[in-house]
């Protein structure tokens, strides 16, 4: 675990509010984020975010410092996204917002091309369409940047299942896209039949 | 960049949801902290209890306690350890084509080879180191299960009478015995049953048996004598111990797994019936010291697959399973050879229901092919061409009919039919649109042609009949159905009811598959099969007395035998199981392309296309396999006490 939030960490176990606001200031928005993209909307993402780190203040002088804070962190608030879902009258199914409209573009990256943009707002669209099992590994390892061995420690199942569902998640995906990429383009994806010349 | 990289790389950059104004404010406001008293490490504690001194009397205690203790547990660390190091593929064998990652291929006792059933109906053993593979043998019944005997010397398995596509392709001849050095085959059994295990003295064979009911009575048989022992009339997986004096089953009874184990003569019979889950697939360690059992168990949200041991000595359970490796949802195992390895197959199978625009005027393709769904089954056009109905198992396990937009594949509604507990391939929707008709299982197994009202999901059991029915189809006036049973067509008067048969093989290789009634109403075409090929469809007339031929290619291996006829009835559409769709005349011009479908990924394989009751489209299935097949070795502890 990095130096600094281990020193955070261990000054937040004392009382220390400034270092509590410290890994705060650190971990919030990625949090945040986990979860908006995860619940659908904005509002149940900041009570959840508030929950997530009530219960980390609540329970830190558990947290041994075995695995890194972040892991915890992360735990704590997919568990507490996974309770928030029990408790909704709908059940197992939630209808989620497309959180990528929130999202102003200012360094779109490898996405600068709108054709790119659209496609990533139909990966985005698919992601969530997922199972369950496959949504979280997605968002944890590509939306979080975790590692595998940090995605199965916060999901508690081994980094060998994690790989398999992330496997089964791109399979879909890319299942999806090639589908959908195959739309526009006629000429080149309309079958010919043997012999013949398009 | 290939697809999956783009992927990756488009997940990687997804934009990150910004943080609300004022939430680091609240959130800083609840942050409420109260102080966790410092500790010292436990070591400290144990070794210094009063703060000040290190106790002697306490470290002579800790060294004691690594004597005893904890290097024999090192001792079991590296053992976990060597596990994991000697967990190896078998790239050889995950290139080979096995159906679905089926359950039936085996591993030969010394390891090096592997055998198993592939789809082209042949019997392959691959080199495990090599990867070479040879073929020992064609016309074996695919995906059924291959026993090696225990000397390594013959393969058992089942010859092939039939084909898969009719009966769900139970119809095996004989169970043979090919010896893997001269090739020669030899029969086992006649009447044969679904081998699963073969005694080391050769004389036993332990299987399955499907009974009138359509329940897997474990069964063993006497080869010399063909004395048939019954032991569950319902059960699964009777396996030897590695002496053949003892056997394992599992039944299962009001939700429970009763895990057995009997010696083979008889004399006694004892059951572990605590398991808090499911039990599968027991198999006995090589040492006959343990069976390892695939356990499955509810978890809060989801359900657990666990491998599990429990300790065997003589014809006693002793203790408690063990669970071993956890997290085994993804992998089926086949067996154990006496080296010690266990063989295992993991992967998934992809696919969906997809349609391709056709050109009515020329049956040649008019666009790419778009998934409509992913997964699905059985599935049927609606009379006006604008919907498809799916059967689709929901998750609590209740049959339903899905019906989707043919145009752009959205789900429109879902018709439960609890009724309905399996369907049978080739489902059809009546000329008005009021009915689906599908072979079928219901409640009370009770089998034969079903009628479903499409408003209401009413079910009604038009024809009673011992076994489900296939490939059902209406005929233009809505009046009569026919449907492929018994290797024959058969027809049935929408009104009475009554079955007849129509078409009936009379050669003991051949068969009258997938019925379609042609578009005049006077006669169905079907698929013939000599063999597993099908190279002509004919049609017979309704009442049974003329025969003549629809369609005929030159190429056998333009296999027809999984068809569809256009509305016009000028030409089908058929697949022969690869990733290419073709068309062929039935004015007796040449066969063609119609689609290739390789550009959906490399393991792709069409089947089912059915032309939309417009001849504007043809809809199809879509499989897609990825499975890889590995070894372990044996993990286990080993006992004196063998069962040897």
């Amino acid at each position: 675990m990095d130096r600094r939030i281990k020193d955070l960490c261990k000054r937040a176990k004392s009382a220390d509010k400034n270092a509590a606001c410290e890994l705060l200031e650190i971990y919030h928005a990625d949090i945040f984020a986990y979860l908006r993209r995860l619940c659908g909307n904005r509002q149940d993402a900041e009570d959840l975010t508030q929950q997530t780190f009530f219960k980390v203040w609540s329970s830190l002088g558990s947290f041994t410092g075995r695995s890194e804070f972040s892991t915890w962190l992360y735990r704590i608030a997919h568990n507490t996204y996974i309770d928030w879902r029990r408790g909704r009258p709908d059940g197992a199914r939630n209808y989620p917002d497309p959180w990528w409209g929130e999202c102003v573009d200012t360094d779109p990256g490898p996405l600068a091309d709108a054709a790119d943009r659209q496609m990533a707002q139909r990966l985005y669209e698919a992601v969530d369409q997922l199972d369950d099992d496959q949504k979280h590994v997605v968002h944890l390892h590509y939306y979080q940047q975790l590692s595998i061995r940090q995605t199965a420690r916060v999901l508690n199942v081994a980094t060998s299942t994690i790989k398999y569902r992330l496997r089964e998640a791109l399979g879909i995906l890319r299942t999806t896209l090639r589908v959908g990429e195959h739309e526009p383009d006629v000429a080149r994806a309309t079958p010919v039949a043997k012999g013949e010349t398009t | 960049m290939n697809m999956n990289e783009r992927i990756e790389q488009y997940l990687g950059a997804a934009p990150k949801p910004p943080s609300p104004v004022g939430l680091m404010d609240m959130l800083r406001k609840d942050v409420i902290l109260r102080e966790v008293g410092t500790q010292r490490s436990a070591l400290r504690r144990f070794f210094v209890p009063s703060g000040e001194r290190v106790s002697l009397w306490r470290v002579a205690a800790a060294a004691a306690i690594t004597i005893a203790v904890l290097l024999p547990l090192s001792y079991g660390a590296t053992k976990l350890i060597r596990r994991f190091s000697t967990i190896s593929q078998l790239p050889g064998v995950s290139k080979a084509k096995f159906p679905w990652g089926y359950d039936g291929a085996a591993l030969s006792p010394d390891g090096k080879h592997f055998a198993g059933t592939t789809m082209s109906f042949e019997l392959v053993v691959i080199d495990t180191s090599t990867g070479e593979q040879r073929k020992l043998a064609e016309n074996c019944f695919w995906g059924t299960p291959v026993v090696w005997s225990a000397d390594g010397s013959e393969i058992a398995y089942l010859s092939r009478r039939g084909d898969w596509h009719t009966d769900m392709g139970r119809q095996p001849s004989s169970l043979l015995a090919l010896s893997f050095k001269s090739g020669k085959t030899r029969i086992l059994m006649q009447d044969p049953l679904w081998p699963e295990d073969w005694s080391s003295d050769g004389k036993l064979i332990l299987g399955e048996r499907m009974s009138k009911e359509g329940l897997g009575a474990a069964v063993m048989v006497n080869l010399e004598t063909k004395e048939e022992t019954v032991l569950a009339k319902e059960g699964a997986s009777p396996r030897f111990s590695p002496n053949t004096r003892y056997l394992s089953h599992v039944t299962k009874e009001a939700n429970r797994s009763i895990l057995h184990l009997r010696r083979v003569d008889g004399t006694s019979h004892v059951q572990y019936t605590d398991f808090p889950g499911t039990i599968d697939k027991p198999l006995w360690s090589p040492d006959g010291t343990y069976v390892v059992f695939v356990g499955t168990q509810m978890g809060i949200d989801r359900r657990h697959k666990d491998l599990w041991t429990l300790r065997v000595e003589g014809d006693r359970f002793i203790g408690l399973p063990l669970p071993v490796i956890p997290n085994v949802e993804q992998m089926q195992f086949f067996n154990w050879s006496q080296n010690g390895q266990l063989a295992y197959v993991t992967g998934f199978q992809l696919g969906g229901v997809y349609t391709l625009p056709v050109d009515a005027r020329t049956g040649k393709a008019g666009g790419p092919p778009r998934q409509l769904m992913l997964g699905g089954n059985q599935c049927c056009w609606s009379p006006d061409g604008k919907q498809i109905a799916f059967w689709q198992k929901q998750e609590g396990g209740e049959g339903a009919f899905v019906f989707v937009s043919a145009s752009n594949g959205e789900t429109m509604r879902t018709l439960s039919v609890a009724e309905i507990t399996g369907v049978s391939p080739g489902m059809s929707w009546s000329p008005d649109g009021r009915l689906i008709a599908c072979g079928g299982t219901a409640k009370q197994k009770r089998r034969g042609v079903f009628l479903i009202t499409v408003e209401t999901g009413d079910v009604r059991l038009l024809a009673p009949l011992e076994k489900a029915p296939n490939s059902l189809t209406w005929s233009p006036d809505g009046k009569t159905i026919a449907y492929g049973q018994n290797n024959g067509v058969y027809v049935v008067n929408v009104e009475d009811g009554k079955p007849r048969q129509i078409a009936s093989p009379t050669e003991k290789e051949e068969i009258f598959n997938r019925p379609v009634f042609v578009p005049d109403g006077g006669s169905v075409a079907y698929a013939h099969l000599k063999g597993p090929d099908c190279d002509a469809v004919l049609a017979t007339t309704i009442d049974g007395k003329t025969t003549r031929e629809v369609c005929h290619v030159k190429d056998t291996k333009l296999n027809m035998r999984v068809f569809s006829l256009s509305p016009d009835g000028r030409r089908i559409v058929f697949t022969p199981g690869d990733e290419k769709i073709w068309c062929a005349p039935t004015d007796g011009g040449e066969p063609f392309l119609m689609a290739d479908i390789s550009e959906l990924g490399e393991t792709v394989f069409a089947w089912a296309a059915e032309w939309s009751p417009k001849g504007d489209a043809i809809s199809f299935g879509v499989g897609r396999q990825e499975y890889q097949y590995w070894v372990m070795e044996n993990f286990l502890p080993v006992t004196e006490a063998g069962g040897r």
